[in-house]
């Protein structure tokens, strides 16, 4: 399969196999007017398979959501053809308005204007807690 | 501040309102990190007095100057805590303030539907290599305390009123579940209590839950001087 190479643009790579629709999700590449492409199961010389994420126009990354995801992730910023700069994922210290905290008693679920913060407790399990009632910080949390 | 409230008035606006006309703000919530996050916005000091199922700091100072003047120490002490383990933000904190002590044992007395949440096992006691054992038996360990906390199983924290009538009355506390406890047990309660602690129990030696409160003046007195800067 052939997908076209981008002059201009970002390219996810190296995303675990499957996770590419969460991330499309997470950083609302639905609201795009480029070209985005999600090419799935891309065989790899790391892992068996992985998924890969081009976009066809800069924009901003949020690359706390990307390494909260899967730290193994790279984005690739492609100018005029070429790779300008490669970037490592490591798991944010803080998750800003990004997951929701669904603890029915905390103050966030009542304070609508309120920013939903998650802080990292735990490097070694990946627990992130939420910064006003400790519930923690699940995958299947509402998305931002 | 119920008024501002019902007129759909944000907490921290409600909070900065206050702190215009007040030195210190003392402010119990439902929600769970209300205290936090008004503290982001407040002007002037913010106690918490108790935020949901969360914690409670002011009631853990009341508790650990009672265990101070009542065991004559702070450490070498095996804690009894019973009740509602789960939404009992007075044991939650307790339990995060007695972890800086050393050698401290706890034994979680609790249904099964009201066991002391996961993070605090995780990150409270095994983080802190403190020895824990879980039982529903109130008796079982009971010749083990130094210290027995009873809590009220609230009715507030139930959202199926069913739960609450089922739990309520599980532990009740009697002279007769007392026969095989220390002489020098320290019985304690944040109050109010309802059935939890039979009436018979106060007038053991062992009662330390109204000279608790007591503590409880001191404590919050001593903590309204150190906020305004007064020795």
């Amino acid at each position: 399969m052939n997908i076209d190479s981008i002059n201009n643009g970002i390219v996810i790579d190296h995303i675990e196999a499957g996770k590419s629709m969460e991330i499309y999700k997470y950083l609302g590449l639905e609201n795009l007017d480029c070209s985005v492409a999600i090419i799935k199961n891309v065989k790899s010389k790391k892992s068996e398979k992985k998924d890969i994420i081009k976009i066809d126009n800069d924009m901003d990354i949020n690359m706390d959501i990307l390494g909260y995801i899967d730290t193994n992730i790279t984005v690739n910023i492609i100018k005029d053809g070429k790779i300008i700069k490669k970037a490592h994922m490591e798991l944010p210290e803080k998750l800003v308005n990004i997951v929701k905290c669904e603890n029915p008693r905390c103050i966030t679920t009542e304070q609508q204007d309120v920013d939903q913060i998650f802080e990292l407790k735990d490097r070694k399990n990946k627990i992130y807690r939420c910064k006003y009632c400790e519930a923690q910080a699940k995958k299947n949390n509402s998305i931002i | 501040m119920n008024s501002s409230t019902a007129k759909g008035e944000s907490v921290s606006d409600t909070i900065r309102t206050v702190g215009c006309y007040s030195d210190i703000i003392a402010m119990r919530h439902p929600k769970e990190g209300a205290p936090t996050l008004v503290s982001q916005v407040s002007t002037v000091p913010v106690i918490n007095a108790g935020d949901g199922g969360h914690n409670h700091p002011t009631q853990t100072l009341t508790d650990l100057l009672t265990i101070s003047k009542e065991k004559g120490k702070l450490s070498d002490l095996t804690i009894g805590l019973c009740g509602d383990l789960k939404f009992g933000r007075t044991v939650h904190s307790l339990i995060t303030a007695m972890t800086r002590y050393k050698n401290i044992k706890f034994v979680l007395i609790s249904p099964n539907e009201l066991k002391i949440p996961d993070y605090i096992k995780e990150e409270k006691l095994k983080k802190n290599n403190i020895e824990y054992i879980e039982t529903n038996d109130i008796e079982e360990y009971i010749d083990k305390l130094d210290i027995l906390y009873m809590t009220r199983v609230q009715k507030e924290r139930f959202f199926n009123e069913a739960d609450y009538v089922r739990l309520k009355d599980y532990y009740i506390l009697t002279l007769d579940k007392l026969k095989n406890a220390k002489k020098d047990l320290c019985i304690m309660h944040p109050l109010p209590r309802v059935n939890e602690i039979a009436k018979e129990v106060d007038q053991d030696p062992r009662a330390c839950y109204f000279k608790q409160v007591e503590y409880g003046r001191y404590i919050r007195m001593a903590l309204i001087l150190k906020l305004l800067g007064i020795k």
